[in-house]
């Protein structure tokens, strides 16, 4: 028998006598959802072209060179997003600021009507499923320096999404 | 008016000497259910526990008693959810069971739900009991809602 | 069992959980570095002497075809635009000029140059070769048989641009 509480238990009776026990039933429900697990995918590279020297460039969240991704899953799901944003991209050893990412999430894979995301990489920011589905949109800018070696440079931008339970 | 005041007045005092007596001989017990046992969302293949103190998800019943009462609290379990006729698996360890007046782990009793447990209520009058659980999908297990009900059983064994 | 561990055990399982359930994608990000483009008109496109009433072609492949060079990166692909002048003046007369005959090669060499349909002012895609191109550019006036006599001049300009391909 525990003896709520413990401070107490030097007081526990060892035998209880039952005397015309009263019973009382409560009932609760276990439920669960099995939902199809989650599928992210990377449709495009975020492809900034050839950059000059010394100029920066942009590539809007709805530019044809855009980073796309897209994430299949349940319904309208609340999803927890972790985005992991490279700071530089690089060539060799050589590297270059790549910086003021612009993300937008929408239901179809449509840049029209997409809603900004304002995220910090590796923070994770949530958001919903529409019809099990959800496509994201990367921009952002890269600034070569004026001494810039010329080459082809790369980094990843990795998505992680999880269902939040929600 | 008058004879009105003095009719509700009669009634207080007959619940009083109700409650006295019952006092007296067996100690009132009260159950609440606060919450059901809740997995959330599952992915085919993938075990999902959700521990006693897991406070959003856990099934939560209240007792209410009086101070000293003994009672004994016995868990009706299923082995598995249903989804019309599918099924998917539950299991219940032997530390499922949380009992804890202040809802938080300070004061908390890990009991085993499979086996009928005693409880005496040394310092309180009413504490929350807890339970927690394993959901087991198979990989192929079909998407969907799954239920199963769990019922709690008290019986009060006097003070 | 303390506290403590409780609640380091109930984390535990939290967060194995969210792993289980976690899912990732990868894109890339790339960008190309590039010198910037120079544009250098190395020959005019010169006539010499015309007859009144006698039209004269200059062939892309002549020696006094106009010539430019284009240099930048590696084999990256650029927009060039030209802007081809219907006439050539003199003071206030002008003199026609047409069927420009405009040809791109990775060598400074006539031999095995391309033909680009170029229309003045829309641009016009072509690759560098090992960071060159150079254009031959051919044309015709058409003097008048009471053409005045003078120097006649006008101006081709060519801008090249990355496409980013």
């Amino acid at each position: 028998m525990h003896n709520l509480f413990r401070a107490f238990a030097s007081a526990l009776a060892l035998t209880v006598t039952v005397n015309a026990a009263q019973a009382q039933s409560a009932s609760m429900n276990a439920t669960a959802s099995v939902i199809t697990p989650l599928v992210v995918t990377g449709l495009a590279p975020l492809n900034f072209g050839v950059v000059i020297q010394g100029v920066a460039k942009t590539i809007a969240w709805n530019n044809a060179a855009s980073g796309r991704l897209s994430i299949a899953g349940f319904g309208t799901s609340q999803l927890a997003l972790t985005f992991t944003l490279p700071a530089t991209l690089s060539n060799g050893a050589t590297t270059m600021p790549i910086n003021r990412y612009r993300i937008r999430g929408n239901g179809t894979n449509t840049t029209a009507g997409a809603t900004r995301i304002f995220l910090t990489s590796g923070v994770p920011v949530n958001r919903n499923l529409v019809g099990g589905n959800l496509f994201l949109f990367v921009g952002g800018r890269v600034q070569p320096t004026v001494t810039q070696q010329p080459g082809v440079y790369t980094a990843s931008v990795m998505l992680s999404a999880a269902y939040t339970g929600l | 008016m008058s004879r009105f005041c003095v009719f509700a007045r009669l009634t207080v005092l007959f619940s009083a000497m109700f409650v006295a007596r019952s006092a007296a001989g067996q100690a009132p017990l009260v159950v609440r259910p606060i919450q059901n046992l809740s997995f959330g969302f599952l992915i085919p293949g993938v075990p999902t526990t959700i521990d006693a103190l897991q406070l959003s998800r856990s099934g939560q019943i209240e007792v209410q008693a009086t101070l000293g009462a003994i009672f004994e609290i016995r868990y009706t379990l299923p082995t598995a959810l249903l989804n019309g006729g599918t099924a998917l698996p539950l299991v219940f360890g032997s530390n499922a069971g949380g009992a804890s007046a202040s809802r938080t782990p300070v004061d908390v009793i890990r009991f085993n739900p499979n086996v009928p447990t005693r409880f005496r209520y040394a310092t309180t009058d009413r504490a929350t009991f807890f339970l927690g659980g394993e959901a087991r999908p198979g990989v192929g297990q079909r998407t969907g809602a799954y239920a199963a009900p769990i019922i709690v059983t008290i019986t009060n064994l006097g003070i | 069992m303390s506290t403590s561990r409780k609640i380091a055990g109930v984390l535990a399982t939290l967060v194995a959980a969210t792993v289980a359930q976690a899912q990732s994608a990868t894109i890339t990000a790339t960008a190309t570095v590039v010198t910037p483009l120079a544009v250098t008109g190395t020959a005019p496109l010169a006539f010499g002497n015309v007859f009144q009433g006698v039209n004269k072609t200059i062939a892309f492949g002549d020696a006094t075809s106009g010539r430019f060079s284009i240099t930048g990166f590696n084999t990256s692909q650029v927009a060039m635009t030209f802007t081809l002048p219907a006439t050539l003046a003199s003071g206030a007369n002008t003199m026609p000029i047409n069927t420009y005959d405009v040809r791109v090669n990775g060598t400074n060499v006539t031999a095995g140059a391309t033909a680009l349909a170029v229309t003045t002012g829309v641009p016009v895609n072509s690759n560098l070769v090992a960071g060159n191109l150079f254009v031959f550019v051919g044309g015709r006036v058409q003097p008048a048989a009471a053409q005045a006599q003078g120097a006649y001049t006008g101006s081709i300009v060519l801008a090249a641009a990355y496409t980013g391909l």
